[in-house]
C-alpha cells in the first residue's frame, strides 16, 4: 500500500512516501526549488518520492495531508473577533489565501496527480496537526510504549500537546491551545533580536551562551504564568500576532529598554542577555513539561516532536535531568515531519496495522530518505563540465578526505541520499578538523557567509562520545546538546564581557575549539557504522592519523541557502565559498584543479537573508 | 535549479522530467472560450444584450488568438492572472473591511458582553493551563474532513456555525437576488392629489427590463420643454398596464412602440407620446396627476385602462408592494421581504362584495367622464381605451362582471359623446397564427412583450383611422395645433391645470 503524506502551504513544505508501513522516501520541497522554507505545494517532493517508490500510474492508496485547513480557518477567524476592529491587516493578507489555496488543498494536491499521471489517490486524508507531529515522533520510535510530547507553533489551535503511543495506536491527552504558544513566545523574542521568524529560531539558540539570563525574572513577571505542570499562560498585552504582522508590540519594547533589533545591525549585550534569558524559560517550561509528562503517562520512554523539540539545548536538559529512559526526537521535527507523521498515522493508527519495535533501531534510516544519484550522472556532468576529479575507490577516498581535513582543509561532503529535515547528517555536509583555532572563524566568514557568533557541531565516532562529551549519549540526529569534558576544556581567564563576538569565538576553550561553543557546550551528532558507514570509515582514519575521532560538521551551503541537493548545487557552492575539497560520492574535486570560477554578480542575493 | 550568470555548467537531467505541463495548452484556450461564452450567455439571459455582445466578441477574439499563437496564449494568461491578482486584491479590500469593522466588531463586543473568553486571554487563575484533548466532543474525529470538532465551549460558541450557516445563506441569497435584479427597484412619490407615483428620475433594470423615469414621474423619456412647433403630443395615461411592469423593457412598451408607429404615418411631422402609467392607479389617481401637472398641452389624450380600474379610489402606498422614496433597500432581500410581507397581508382581505363594486364602480365612472371632461376642456382630442382582459382579449369570451362593467361604462361615456374602444378578440388573429398565450399576456389582465408590440399596432391605427387631430396636422401646416409653445410654468411648479 502506498500512502503519500504531504505537508505544505505553512513554511518547509514536504512529501514522504511511505510504503507498507516502511518509510520509503522523505523530501522537503525547498531543496529542489532553492527557496529555503519554500512553503508552496512540494510538487517536485511529491514527484520525487513516487519515483523512489516506482509507484505506478493509479498506484497512489492514500494521500494524508497533515493538517485540517477549515479548522485552522476557524481559529483565524475566532482570533479576528478576539481583536477586532484590530487586525484588518492581517485579514485582509490571510483571507484572499484562504479562498484561493489553502481551503482547496485536496483538489489542488489531485489536480496534481491527475497531471502527472498517477491519477486520482483512492482515499484522501486529513490528520491534525499535532497528531501528524506525534506520529512523527513516536511511530518510527524505536520504543513500543511512549510519551510523546508535541510543541509548536501552533496547528489548528493546538500549540503544545502530551500523548501517550502504544503499540499501533496513540493519542493525545492534553493541550495548549492558541495563543498560548512556546514555539511563538520564542519567535517573539526571534523577531524581537532581529532574526527571522520561523528561520532564525536557532540562531538565537545559538546566541544564548553569550548572554545572561538577566531578564529571566522580567520574562516571568509579566510575559507569561508558568504552572508546576509545565503549563503556561502568555500575557498577550505584550505580543503582537494577534492583532498584528509583528510578533511585538510596543509594550515588549518599553519593557525591554529599546526597538527591536534591526536585522544585519550589530548584536549587543542587550539582544545576547535576551536570547540567554528566553532559553532558560524555555528550559524551564520544558523540563517541567517533561516531568509532568512523565507522571501523568507513566511511560518509561519519551518521543518529541514539533518546531521546538529542535532545541537541542532543552533536548539536552531533559536528557541530563534523566526525567526518562531514553528519548527519541524526529529529526524533522518542524512542520516538514509533518508530512511523515500523517502517513505513519494513517498506517498505524487509522488502518491499525502492528508496528515492529527491537527497542534499539529507529525506522528513520538514518534519515538518508532524500534523492540519490548514480554514479555515472555524476560521472556525466563532471565529463560534460571538464571538471578534473580522482575517481577513487571507497577506502582510498576515505583516507584522501581524512588527510585532508587534517591538514585543515575543508571539505565539501556529498554522498548516498540526501538527509530529511534540517541537519545535514553527513549526506550534504561540510566537514572540518575540531582541533583548529582558527576554524570556526574561518568557516562562518568565509566558508559560509554568516554571522560570526554562530557555533559549529561536531560528528564523533559514537564509541568515542563518551571521551569528548559528558554525557556521551547517542545523538545520530544532532538534536542533543552535551557539553565538552572539562579536562578537555582550557581554563578561561580572560574576562570575555565587552569582548567583540569574535574576540570572543576566536578565544580556545578546549582542545576541540572549532566545535566547542562559549559555554563549552556542544550539538553532537554521533557516527555509527551501520547508518554511516561511510563516515565512521573516515572519522576512524581520521583518528588513526590525529588521536581524534571527532571533526566540524555543518551543512553544505551557504547562509540563507537551502542545503544542496544535486552534484550541481554542490559544485556549484563548492566553487563560490571556502571549500578546499568537494567529494561527489566516489569521485574527489579539488579545488586548486579546477577551471576559473568568474560571477561578477552578487550571487549571495540569490538566496536573500535568513 | 539556479545558474550562474557568468560561469555557466552545463547540466545534466538530475531528475527525469515532469509530464506537467507548466503551460496552458489549446484546451485551456478552448475553456477559457467557453466560460465566456457562457458569461455572455447568462448576461444576455438578463437582457443586458449589448454587455453580452461585448462579451462574445472579446470572449472569440482571445480563444481565437490564444489557439492560433502559444505565444499570445502565453501573454493572455499572464494578463488574466495579474487582472485577477490586482481584482481580487481590491474586492477583498471592498468586501472584508466592512465584514471585519462590523462583523468581527460586533462578534468582540458579544463574546465580551457574554462572557466568553476563546482564546483563553482571561483566565489567568486557572491551577493548569492544560485542556483535555478527548473532551466528549472530540472523541469522535472525522478523518476525511477538513475540519474537526473542537472542544467544549461556552454555549454561545455552539451556535456559532447556525449563526455563520445563516448569514452565508443570506448572502448567498443576498447575491442571487442581486443577479436577478433585486435590490434596485422603482421607487415611490406619496403625493396628496395623485396618491403617489414613481418618483422622479430613475433609471434601473430587472428581469431584462430597462425602466426609466422622468422627471414628471412618467416611464418616458423626457418630455420637450418648450413643446416643438409643429409637434403633434401625445398624452397616454393609465395604470400598470400601461406602466409594464419590470419584465417589459422600455422600448418594448406599447406607449414607446406607438410613438414609432405614428411617427412612420405622420408624414414627418413630429410625434412625442408621454405616457403616464402607475401600478395600482384608478380614475381618482389619474384626476389628481391632471391636477398637479396639468395636461401637458396635449393634442391627444388617450386614457388606458382595464375595466377593474373603476373600483379603485384614490389611496396612497398604504396597502401596496410599493417603496417610498424615502425607504429606498439597501438589501435586495429587504425588497422581497417587503413584498412577502404585503402578499401576507393581502391575502387576509377577501373580494369585494356586489354592494361595494356597484358603489365603487358609480364612482369610478363617474370620476373617468370628468377625467374625459377635463382633457378635452384642455384642447385634447380623447380617447378610451379598455384593455380586454386575457380571456376577452384573446377568445372574445368576456367574463360577465367584464361585461357588465364595460357595458356600463360605455352607455356613460356614449351619453357624454366619448369613444371608448374595447377591442376584443385583439389577440385570436395572433393566437391563431401561432403565437402562445402566455407571449401575449403576462397574467390575467398585463400584457407581455408580443402583447404590447400587438396592442400599439392596434392603437396606431386607431389613432390614424380615427383622430380628427392626427389627420388634420397630417394635412394641416404645421403651427396650427391647440396650444404649442412652452409648457405652463404651473407645470413647473406642479399648479395644476
Amino acid at each position: 500500500m502506498n500512502i503519500l503524506g504531504i505537508s505544505a502551504l505553512y513554511h518547509d513544505s514536504a512529501a514522504c512516501l511511505v510504503q507498507d508501513g516502511r518509510i520509503v522516501a522523505a523530501a522537503q520541497e525547498e531543496r529542489f526549488t532553492r527557496k529555503k522554507h519554500d512553503p508552496a505545494l512540494p510538487n517536485n517532493a511529491i514527484l520525487y518520492c513516487l519515483r523512489e517508490g516506482q509507484v505506478p500510474s493509479g498506484g497512489i492508496d492514500m494521500v494524508v495531508f497533515y493538517d485540517k485547513p477549515l479548522t485552522k480557518f476557524t481559529r483565524l477567524l475566532s482570533t479576528y473577533s478576539e481583536v477586532a476592529p484590530a487586525g484588518m491587516k492581517s485579514l485582509l493578507m490571510a483571507i484572499p489565501v484562504w479562498l484561493k489555496e489553502k481551503s482547496l488543498i485536496p483538489y489542488h494536491i489531485e489536480r496534481f496527480l491527475k497531471k502527472s499521471g498517477y491519477g486520482r489517490p483512492r482515499d484522501f486524508l486529513l490528520t491534525e496537526h499535532h497528531h501528524s507531529h506525534a506520529a512523527s515522533a513516536f511511530y518510527p520510535s524505536q520504543f513500543q510504549e511512549a510519551a510523546i510530547i508535541t510543541v509548536d507553533g501552533v496547528g489548528e489551535w493546538t500549540s503544545t500537546a502530551i500523548g501517550v503511543g502504544e503499540g499501533h495506536s496513540m493519542r493525545l491527552l492534553f493541550e495548549q491551545r492558541f495563543p498560548h504558544s512556546l514555539g511563538m513566545l520564542y519567535s517573539a523574542f526571534t523577531y524581537f533580536t532581529g532574526f527571522r521568524v520561523n528561520s532564525g529560531e536557532y540562531k538565537l539558540m545559538g546566541l544564548a551562551p553569550y548572554g545572561e539570563p538577566k531578564y529571566v525574572d522580567l520574562i516571568k513577571d509579566k510575559l507569561l504564568t508558568i504552572r508546576e505542570d509545565g503549563s503556561f499562560h502568555l500575557n498577550l498585552e505584550y505580543f503582537g500576532y494577534l492583532d498584528d504582522l509583528k510578533m511585538t508590540n510596543h509594550r515588549f519594547t518599553e519593557l525591554f529598554g529599546g526597538p527591536p533589533r534591526k536585522p544585519e545591525t550589530d548584536i549587543t549585550v542587550r539582544e545576547m542577555d535576551l536570547a540567554r534569558s528566553i532559553q532558560a524559560v524555555t528550559e524551564e517550561i520544558m523540563l517541567k513539561m517533561a516531568r509532568y509528562t512523565r507522571v501523568v503517562t507513566g511511560k518509561r520512554h519519551l518521543c518529541m516532536a514539533g518546531g521546538v523539540a529542535l532545541n537541542c539545548v532543552a533536548n539536552g536538559k531533559i536528557l541530563h535531568e534523566k526525567i526518562f529512559d531514553d528519548v527519541f526526537i524526529q529529526p524533522a521535527a518542524g512542520d516538514a515531519g509533518g508530512a511523515l507523521g500523517a502517513a505513519l498515522y494513517a498506517w498505524h493508527h487509522i488502518l491499525g496495522n502492528p508496528r515492529t519495535v527491537d527497542g534499539v533501531h529507529d525506522s528513520m534510516r538514518g534519515a538518508m530518505l532524500g534523492p540519490s544519484f548514480p554514479r555515472e550522472q555524476i560521472k556525466r556532468f563532471l565529463d560534460d563540465n571538464k571538471l578534473p576529479y580522482h575517481d577513487l575507490p571507497d577506502g582510498e577516498r576515505n583516507e584522501y578526505i581524512a588527510k585532508a581535513v587534517a591538514e585543515e582543509k575543508v571539505v565539501g561532503l556529498f554522498q548516498g541520499r540526501m538527509e530529511f529535515g534540517p541537519r545535514s547528517l553527513c549526506a550534504r555536509s561540510i566537514i572540518a578538523d575540531a582541533r583548529s583555532t582558527k576554524m570556526q572563524s574561518y568557516l562562518n566568514i568565509a566558508t559560509k557567509f554568516r554571522e560570526s557568533f554562530r557555533p559549529f557541531a561536531p560528528i564523533v565516532l559514537e564509541e568515542d562520545a563518551a571521551s569528548f562529551f559528558e554525557m556521551g549519549c547517542i545523538s545520530p540526529y544532532m538534536l542533543l546538546c552535551d557539553q565538552v569534558l572539562p579536562k578537555r576544556c582550557v581554563p578561561q581567564t580572560k574576562q570575555t564581557r565587552g569582548l567583540t563576538l569574535k574576540e570572543w569565538v576566536n578565544q580556545p576553550r578546549s582542545d576541540v575549539p572549532a566545535i566547542t561553543h562559549v559555554d563549552n557546550s556542544a550539538r553532537i551528532q554521533t557516527i555509527d557504522r551501520e547508518r554511516n558507514p561511510r563516515t565512521h570509515d573516515i572519522l576512524t582514519r581520521f583518528k588513526r592519523m590525529t588521536g581524534y575521532g571527532i571533526m566540524v560538521n555543518t551543512s553544505f551551503n551557504v547562509r540563507s541557502e537551502p542545503i544542496v541537493c544535486t552534484p550541481e548545487d554542490a559544485y556549484r557552492c563548492f566553487m563560490r565559498t571556502g571549500i578546499d575539497v568537494l567529494v561527489l560520492d566516489d569521485f574527489v574535486l579539488d579545488k586548486s584543479a579546477q577551471p576559473a570560477w568568474e560571477e561578477k554578480s552578487d550571487w549571495q542575493k540569490e538566496f536573500g537573508l535568513d | 535549479m539556479s545558474d550562474s550568470k557568468n560561469t555557466t555548467l552545463k547540466s545534466v537531467d538530475w531528475f527525469p522530467r515532469s509530464t506537467v505541463r507548466a503551460e496552458e495548452g489549446v484546451v485551456g484556450a478552448l475553456v477559457k472560450l467557453a466560460i465566456g461564452l457562457a458569461v455572455g450567455g447568462v448576461f444576455f439571459a438578463f437582457g443586458a444584450r449589448k454587455l453580452a455582445i461585448v462579451v462574445w466578441v472579446l470572449a472569440a477574439l482571445i480563444g481565437l488568438v490564444s489557439i492560433a499563437s502559444k505565444r499570445a496564449r502565453t501573454g493572455i494568461v499572464k494578463f488574466f492572472a495579474n487582472a485577477g491578482f490586482f481584482i481580487g486584491r481590491w474586492l477583498t479590500v471592498i468586501l472584508l473591511v466592512p465584514v471585519h469593522l462590523i462583523g468581527f466588531t460586533a462578534a468582540r463586543l458579544l463574546t465580551r458582553l457574554s462572557g466568553g473568553d476563546p482564546l483563553h486571554l482571561r483566565d489567568v487563575d486557572r491551577p493548569t493551563y492544560w485542556l483535555s484533548c478527548d473532551s466528549d466532543a472530540r472523541k469522535v474525529r472525522h478523518i476525511r474532513a477538513m475540519y474537526t470538532t473542537e472542544a467544549a465551549t461556552p454555549a454561545g460558541r455552539r451556535l456559532l456555525p447556525f449563526v455563520a450557516g445563516a448569514l452565508g445563506l443570506l448572502l448567498s441569497a443576498e447575491i442571487v437576488l442581486r443577479l436577478m435584479g433585486f435590490g434596485d427597484p422603482v421607487i415611490y412619490r406619496v403625493d396628496a392629489a395623485s396618491g403617489y407615483y414613481p418618483a422622479p428620475n430613475q433609471d434601473v433594470s430587472r428581469s431584462g427590463g430597462r425602466t426609466v423615469i422622468n422627471e414628471f414621474g412618467m416611464r418616458s423619456p423626457p418630455v420637450k420643454d418648450p413643446k416643438p412647433e409643429g409637434e403633434l403630443r401625445v398624452l397616454m395615461i393609465g395604470d400598470s398596464t400601461l406602466f409594464g411592469g419590470s419584465y417589459i423593457d422600455q422600448d418594448d412598451l406599447y406607449s414607446r412602440r406607438l410613438e414609432s408607429l405614428l411617427q412612420g404615418k405622420a408624414n414627418g411631422r413630429p410625434i412625442e407620446v408621454i405616457s403616464i402609467g402607475v401600478n395600482g392607479w384608478g380614475p381618482f389617481h389619474k384626476l389628481g396627476y391632471l391636477e398637479k401637472y396639468g395636461t401637458f398641452n396635449a393634442d391627444i389624450a388617450i386614457v388606458c385602462l382595464p375595466y377593474g380600474d373603476i373600483y379603485r379610489p384614490l389611496s396612497g402606498l398604504e396597502g401596496k408592494p410599493y417603496l417610498p422614496e424615502n425607504a429606498r433597500p439597501t438589501f435586495a432581500l429587504q425588497e422581497v421581504v417587503h413584498h412577502l410581507l404585503w402578499r401576507a397581508q393581502t391575502s387576509t382581505i377577501g373580494p369585494l362584495s356586489e354592494a361595494d363594486k356597484d358603489y365603487h364602480a358609480r364612482r369610478g365612472i363617474k370620476a373617468y367622464l370628468e377625467l374625459g371632461q377635463t382633457l378635452r376642456d384642455a384642447g385634447s382630442e380623447v380617447f378610451f381605451a379598455v384593455l380586454p382582459s386575457r380571456a376577452a382579449g384573446l377568445t372574445g369570451e368576456q367574463p360577465a362582471d367584464e361585461r357588465r362593467r364595460v357595458a356600463e361604462l360605455t352607455e356613460a361615456f356614449r351619453v357624454e359623446g366619448f369613444t371608448v374602444d374595447y377591442p376584443t378578440e385583439l389577440f385570436r388573429s395572433s393566437r391563431a397564427g401561432g403565437r402562445k398565450a402566455a407571449e401575449i399576456y403576462h397574467d390575467e389582465v398585463h400584457l407581455d412583450r408580443e402583447g404590447h408590440r400587438l396592442y400599439a399596432e392596434w392603437l396606431s391605427e386607431r389613432i390614424t383611422t380615427s383622430s380628427q387631430r392626427f389627420n388634420k396636422n397630417n394635412r394641416a401646416s404645421k403651427g396650427d395645433t391647440p396650444s404649442s409653445g412652452s409648457l405652463p410654468g404651473s407645470l413647473r411648479r406642479g399648479g395644476g391645470l
